[in-house]
């Protein structure tokens, strides 16, 4: 009897193993080689770099100016519809420092963009206004990466992946010994952070 | 000793029929996909347009973009060489979406599949096509509440029933495409959502568009493991 009962219920924990196995490996992946690019375009030197919002209303063009030992990066909102083009930012750095667009970088509503600014010891993370006008009373612009360095001295931002919410986003870290920290978000107009229970 | 023998057969047999409840609770729980959206299920399977409504996302109060329905020039996008049948494939592994005619790539995109809901996997088919509707689901922190959810291509298949309101659609609420986010449909940009709607079968003739025999809808292959 009890042979029997170990037979069945083995019978059962494999037929239910089987089932999870096909629901979730799901159907073969297609043999498709082709790679187009996607909507933004990697930044080289003399070249735009341009995101659409979303809703391809708006685009946010970078224009990359090099001389001997800088860089200057010029930043301009463009409305499609109307065709009205403005400069809202633009930012001098020296040569081992590049600003990205991330795919990211517009706000669900359209208020806010940020930029990515890379070096070789650190990456830094700027908030501003897609109108260009102030964020603070004091500056166009606020770093997430130092605030946050302030105020988690622990966790070391790893990724800004894009924005959770109209004025969310959302920050990967990881710990002083290099293993996955929490998911942040960064709330903008408080400047205020928020630790998440899952990682996003 | 026969009151022995007959004890454990009651037994068994209580113990087997439990683990067979069990495993018929964790098949419909955890191995099946649940409605997409949990509140409004069958409710966002309507065409639904309302243009003074504010949504809820995250616990934070959002714009829904405005739908005119007015508009009577449905679009259906032609790519040149009709030959080839369309085919729309969706990587859970890359959050990638791509679309080809044939061997001609139409588009190629990041998306946001199911972080707080499991998006279904396998062979899927277009069955019906809406401009807009509403989709609730969610709980606590969790809640969200979203009107004009735009261009919606509800899709169904052996994991996934019509009923269960599985789609392809516009995303105003959040802009982290590239990573799971969803409670199990796949989101797009609204610029892309709207180009894949003009392009993918049925041919769109109104704002509720169902796929039928004549015009069947396209396939949609899902596959790979989501990011955890």
């Amino acid at each position: 009897m009890a042979k029997h009962l170990f037979r069945l219920i083995l019978l059962a924990v494999i037929v239910a193993s089987g089932i999870y196995l096909i629901r979730n490996l799901g159907g073969l992946k297609p043999n498709k080689t082709q790679t187009p690019a996607l909507t933004t375009t990697a930044a080289s030197s003399d070249q735009e770099t341009t995101v659409d919002s979303p809703d391809a209303k708006l685009t946010l063009s970078m224009l990359e100016q090099k001389s001997k030992d800088s860089a200057t990066y010029l930043f301009f909102v463009k409305n499609n519809e109307t065709g009205a083009k403005n400069q809202i930012f633009s930012k001098t750095v020296g040569l081992n420092e590049t600003l990205f667009i991330p795919h990211n970088t517009w706000s669900p509503d359209y208020k806010y963009i940020f930029l990515k600014e890379g070096s070789p010891t650190q990456s830094r993370y700027f908030v501003l206004t897609s109108a260009g006008s102030p964020l603070t009373k004091d500056s166009q612009t606020v770093e997430i990466a130092e605030l946050f360095a302030k105020k988690y001295p622990d966790y070391k931002i790893t990724d800004v992946t894009g924005w959770a919410a109209p004025t969310l986003i959302i920050l990967n870290t990881s710990k002083g010994n290099g293993t996955e920290g929490p998911s942040f978000w960064f709330e903008v107009p408080s400047g205020a952070f928020v630790q998440l229970s899952s990682h996003f | 000793m026969k009151r022995k023998t007959a004890i454990n057969r009651y037994l068994g047999i209580v113990f087997v029929f439990a683990a067979l409840v069990g495993m018929t609770y964790l098949i419909i729980n955890f191995l099946t996909p649940q409605c997409a959206n949990s509140l409004s299920c069958k409710q966002s399977l309507e065409l639904r347009v309302e243009n003074d409504s504010v949504g809820i996302w995250s616990g934070q109060k959002v714009v829904p973009p405005k739908v005119d329905l007015a508009k009577k020039d449905f679009k259906t996008t032609v790519l040149g060489d009709t030959s080839g049948e369309k085919h729309v494939y969706v990587d859970l592994a890359s959050q990638t979406l791509t679309a080809y005619q044939g061997d001609t790539l139409f588009m190629k995109t990041l998306i946001s599949s199911g972080k707080w809901g499991r998006t279904p996997t396998g062979d899927f088919n277009v069955w019906i096509k809406l401009r807009a509707t509403r989709m609730t689901g969610g709980r606590g922190s969790d809640y969200y509440n979203l009107p004009n959810v735009p261009y919606v291509m509800y899709f169904s298949g052996p994991s996934a029933s019509a009923a269960m309101g599985f789609s392809l659609h516009g995303t105003y609420w959040h802009n982290n495409f590239g990573h799971p986010m969803s409670h199990g449909c796949v989101n797009m940009r609204i610029s892309d959502a709207q180009k894949l709607y003009d392009w993918i079968d049925p041919p769109t003739t109104s704002n509720t568009t169902y796929a039928d025999s004549n015009h069947p809808g396209t396939k949609i292959t899902i596959y790979g493991q989501t990011p955890i």
